[in-house]
């Protein structure tokens, strides 16, 4: 964002750089430009922001191109100080109200933001006179960009309106949702979330209830799938107003229908709202509506059981065990052979959230063999996402039943061809080492550790390195001055000179995470070795990682001096130069 | 009461299938005439050059009719605009793709305009999409503002969506739901919602594993006019076959299939003729037109396994095959097209001829030929083909292209016309 030059004083805006550049042929120019409009009309003032900016800006939005539009809507936004106060705000919300007529929907939708926040600030009276009737200019435009736009803009002015102005407005809105475009019904239904909660159960009913129900056997399926979404809002608005049973007798025949739609983007609508919907209608309701969840775990399309199974732990939570385990278990034991991989991919991210749900007993009983059966998977993600949830179950029952498996998989993982799979197994290490004792953990995954610093991927490596970071930080200096530095002393005497590069990487890293003594005993002789390695860049990278050792190495500093200058060749002390200088 | 170029659209929109079959089979119009109306294009006869530089390839009227697209082989688009009842000038023009070079494959992409489509809803500022072979580019016309005296209307591009084919693309179709389309090439069909460039869902894929037993290749699609879940594909096989995107994620699996057995012709030919170059949902949305090198056919959705017309005006290429076939005829894809209340369609030919027949009365066909063909009479110029061709939605013009002019033609029937 290119911040514009203001000299302190002003004398003719015309000839201001800033000011030409807005106009300036180049469109790059112009983006650039327009990015820094408030802090421009911040500096010339209100009068000048009147006079001579705004007026620039009209010819602007009548004919610029899209990527100078967007930025200057959300400029705009801010102009309510800058003109002065809301008496002066009407060109401003001129300019916006065209930019929301646009047919681009990136200038749309930040023209009505900016809308939006001015709105916000307005006092009750200009609110109503300048905010309320651009809105409603909006919505009786003959195209539909501007009905698009005045959909998101109902919310703010039904928010602020009286009852009697509310009275004008919703027929208004009722009308945009029969729209005969679908982009504005489905603009009309998907802002109805937004609108439900401004008013009371009686309005709604007098309003909506038709277009609701219209809505939701809309013959376009984009628009039915929304109808989702605003079954769950409608129903949450009911029960805060302690309407259960009307909230249910609206929502229960719509979700139904939802669910047996013969567009299977719908019922992935359901499945994927089922909570919101199961929250909105009550816990009480969701018993009775337990079988359309469990149909569309078993529903024909694969996308729709994903999203279904997205969702097991966060519907289970709402049942009573029992009934979780009649109902809902026998399904996930099907889906855990599905034939699609994302299905169980999805299972295997939520299945290990039923663990607190059960308990102890109830995840030992019903569970561990779901989880022993994913953790086999023959696709990686599915195994990956059960080790990433295991903390789920580990808190229930422990590591002991889980590591007779868990161990060989992690295993099995860590040695996959790809290595990108390599690396998200690497990174579970961590956390699943806080759960295990020092040496159990170091007899049977420690060689995989050690393993990952000799990978052929680089990115592996430098993942291998930060891994031994953080289990030093898990278990103490002792695991790292035992267990890790004879690997990684191992490690620098390799002829691979990369193996070598590894070496000095883990003495940044875990350096800082090591006492003084261990610095002094260990990682300095390494560092120096390495300093007269015969491989440039690996002296290089010694001087650096001694560098930041040296402020905690007070002691020994003429050591280094010594060692640094001592096998200085021309080359070597040019790029040593500087490092040489800070130890001084 | 029967339907004629009188009734409402409105009324026969809202009919069923049954009931405008009932209407439509009675009625008996009289002899239609068809006017030449203007011409555009380069028109100049003495030139020698023998490029196709400034040939027509796709011609489309938008929603309203009020505006025509033209795409040329060249890259350009040119956009009429309907000033009054009969005649179109120039809105703009632009140069929609540039020809380029396939790294990959080293071979040159061309600029030709492939297919034309206008977005489904009319807006101050219409928009259309323009294709070559692999590349897909959305574009606004921006009609100067009333306000403001300056400007031209000029086309600005607003989205290309790009990397979506490996194979030629063919044809763009809108959803009736105006936020997805489709584009299609020899084996895949592609599911693009219009703001997002970067991502399209593979909807359709008759590639086989192994390329050396390929058999067939997809020729055109379109989607169902009002039913946002419903599209057609045609094959080079003379099928097509119907996918609902209800049904399932990837819709491998047709939930409908048209062919016809019985109509094949038979013999040496019988596999290159039975080629379909182009199908259209009819405006109504109950019937499909398909157009195969000798005919077009009139299917009833409802009905699979035959056509409800078989409409015959090409059986004077039949003697011909054979020399079609030497000089590489044989594979011109001619476009077909509806008129607006679903009553007639229409097909180009030879000799700058082109057929407008009644699809649900067996042999009421109209033949006529392209103005500034007189030169060629008497020969049988297969140079002279009119490919391209729309009809206006709402009224009776329709456009023809063929070689590098366009065509506006109006009806204009006698004043005694009995309904």
């Amino acid at each position: 964002k290119k911040k514009p030059q203001v000299g302190s004083v002003l004398s003719d805006i015309m000839d201001n750089p800033f000011y030409q550049s807005l106009t300036n042929e180049d469109i790059q120019v112009r983006t650039d430009a327009v990015k820094g409009l408030a802090d421009f009309a911040e500096q010339i003032g209100p009068q000048r922001t009147l006079d001579v900016l705004l007026p620039t800006l009209s010819d602007i939005c009548i004919d610029d191109e899209d990527e100078v539009l967007a930025p200057l809507a959300v400029e705009l936004g801010k102009f309510l100080p800058l003109v002065g106060g809301e008496t002066h705000i009407q060109p401003v919300l001129y300019l916006l109200e065209g930019l929301a007529k646009s047919e681009e929907t990136s200038v749309c939708q930040k023209a009505v933001a900016s809308l939006s926040a001015i709105g916000a600030q307005l006092s009750e009276g200009v609110f109503e006179s300048h905010f309320v009737s651009l809105v409603i200019r909006l919505a009786e435009s003959e195209w539909f960009p501007p009905k698009v736009s005045a959909c998101p803009l109902f919310a703010d002015a039904l928010k602020r309106s009286s009852d009697a102005k509310k009275e004008q407005l919703l027929p208004l809105y009722v009308q945009l949702c029969q729209d005969e475009t679908p982009m504005v019904r489905r603009a009309a239904a998907s802002n109805l979330k937004n609108i439900f909660p401004l008013l009371h159960p009686d309005v709604i009913l007098k309003y909506f209830l038709d277009v609701y129900h219209l809505l939701a056997k809309d013959p376009q399926d984009s628009v039915r799938f929304i109808i989702v979404e605003v079954a769950a809002s409608l129903a949450s608005t009911f029960r805060a107003h302690n309407l259960g049973e009307k909230s249910l007798e609206l929502v229960k025949p719509v979700v139904l229908a939802c669910a047996e739609d013969r567009s299977w983007r719908v019922r992935y609508m359901v499945a994927s709202n089922f909570v919101l919907i199961a929250n909105g209608i009550g816990a009480e309701a969701t018993q009775s509506l337990v079988y359309v969840f469990v149909n569309l775990l078993k529903d024909s399309e694969a996308e729709v059981r994903t999203a279904a199974s997205g969702k097991i732990s966060g519907v289970s939570a709402l049942l009573d065990t029992q009934k979780v385990i009649s109902s809902i278990l026998p399904c996930v034991a099907g889906l855990v052979n599905d034939d699609s991989q994302q299905v169980r991919s999805a299972l295997a991210s939520d299945v290990l959230l039923l663990a607190p749900i059960f308990g102890n007993e109830g995840t030992s009983q019903h569970l561990l063999n779901i989880f022993l059966r994913l953790l086999r998977d023959d696709v990686p993600d599915v195994r990956l996402n059960i080790i990433s949830k295991l903390d789920q179950v580990t808190k229930v029952i422990g590591l002991d039943k889980l590591s007779e498996h868990l161990i060989p998989a992690i295993i099995e993982l860590a040695e996959d061809r790809q290595w990108r799979i390599r690396l998200s197994v690497i990174r579970y290490i961590p956390p699943l080492a806080k759960q295990l004792n020092v040496d159990f953990f170091t007899e049977k995954l420690g060689d995989l550790c050690f393993g990952w610093l000799e990978d052929s991927v680089s990115s592996i490596r430098k993942a291998s390195v930060e891994n031994l970071k953080d289990l030093t930080a898990v278990f103490g200096e002792a695991f790292a001055v035992n267990n890790v530095l004879p690997k990684i002393v191992e490690l620098s005497k390799k002829t691979n000179y990369l193996h070598r590069m590894t070496v000095l990487l883990f003495i940044s890293q875990v350096s800082p995470a090591l006492s003084e003594a261990a610095l002094n005993n260990h990682i300095l002789p390494l560092a120096l070795t390495l300093a007269s390695d015969p491989v440039a860049n690996i002296r290089f990278g010694a001087a650096s990682a001694l560098e930041t050792l040296f402020p905690r190495l007070s002691a020994v500093r003429h050591t280094i001096l010594f060692s640094l200058f001592s096998f200085a060749s021309t080359f070597v002390s040019h790029v040593l130069g500087n490092k040489t200088k800070s130890c001084q | 009461l029967f339907l004629t170029k009188n009734t409402p659209r409105a009324w026969i929109m809202s009919l069923g299938p049954d009931e405008f079959l009932a209407r439509a089979n009675g009625s008996h119009e009289s002899t239609q005439q068809w006017e030449f109306s203007q011409m555009f294009g380069e028109d100049d006869e003495t030139s020698q050059d023998e490029s196709t530089d400034n040939w027509i390839s796709s011609l489309s009227f938008d929603s309203t009719g009020a505006y025509l697209a033209v795409g040329y082989n060249c890259g350009q688009v040119v956009v009429l605009y309907q000033e009054d009842e009969h005649t179109y000038q120039l809105c703009c023009e632009f140069k929609s793709h540039n020809s380029e070079f396939d790294c990959l494959t080293s071979t040159e992409i061309e600029e030709k305009i492939n297919a034309i489509e206008w977005y489904p809803f009319s807006g101050k500022n219409p928009q259309l999409m323009t294709c070559n072979d692999k590349t897909i580019k959305l574009f606004r016309v921006a009609m100067p503002n009333s306000d403001h005296d300056s400007g031209f209307p000029n086309a600005r591009p607003r989205r290309v969506f790009q990397g979506g084919h490996a194979f030629n693309i063919n044809s763009l179709a809108f959803n009736s739901d105006g936020e997805t389309f489709i584009s299609t090439d020899d084996l895949t069909i592609n599911l693009w919602n219009v703001e997002i460039a970067s991502e399209a869902f593979n909807i359709v894929n008759i590639k086989p594993d192994n390329m050396e037993t390929l058999q067939e290749v997809i020729t055109r699609s379109d989607f169902h006019p009002t039913s946002c879940n419903l599209f057609v594909y045609a094959t080079s096989k003379g099928i097509m076959r119907m996918g609902d995107l209800r049904d399932s994620s990837l819709c491998d699996r047709p939930c409908k299939e048209f062919s016809d057995p019985a109509g094949a012709m038979g013999g040496f030919f019988e596999e290159l003729v039975a080629t379909i170059s182009d199908c259209k949902f009819s405006p109504n949305g109950h019937f499909l037109l398909s157009r195969d090198y000798l005919s077009m056919k009139v299917w009833d959705l409802r009905k699979v396994n035959e056509p409800v017309q078989r409409i015959k005006f090409h059986e004077h290429l039949i003697p011909k095959l054979c020399d079609l076939y030497e000089s590489d005829n044989i594979f011109d894809k001619f476009g077909c097209c509806w008129s607006g209340n679903s009553l007639q369609v229409m097909s180009g030919s030879y000799n700058g001829d082109f057929y407008i027949c009644d699809a649900f009365q067996p042999g009421n066909i109209t033949q006529l030929t392209l103005k500034a063909n007189d030169s060629t009479w008497g020969q049988f110029d297969t140079s002279n083909k009119a490919l391209h061709l729309d009809w206006h939605p709402k009224q009776d013009i329709i456009s023809v292209g063929a070689k590098d002019c366009g065509y506006i033609y109006v009806r204009k029937d006698n004043v005694e016309d009995e309904s």
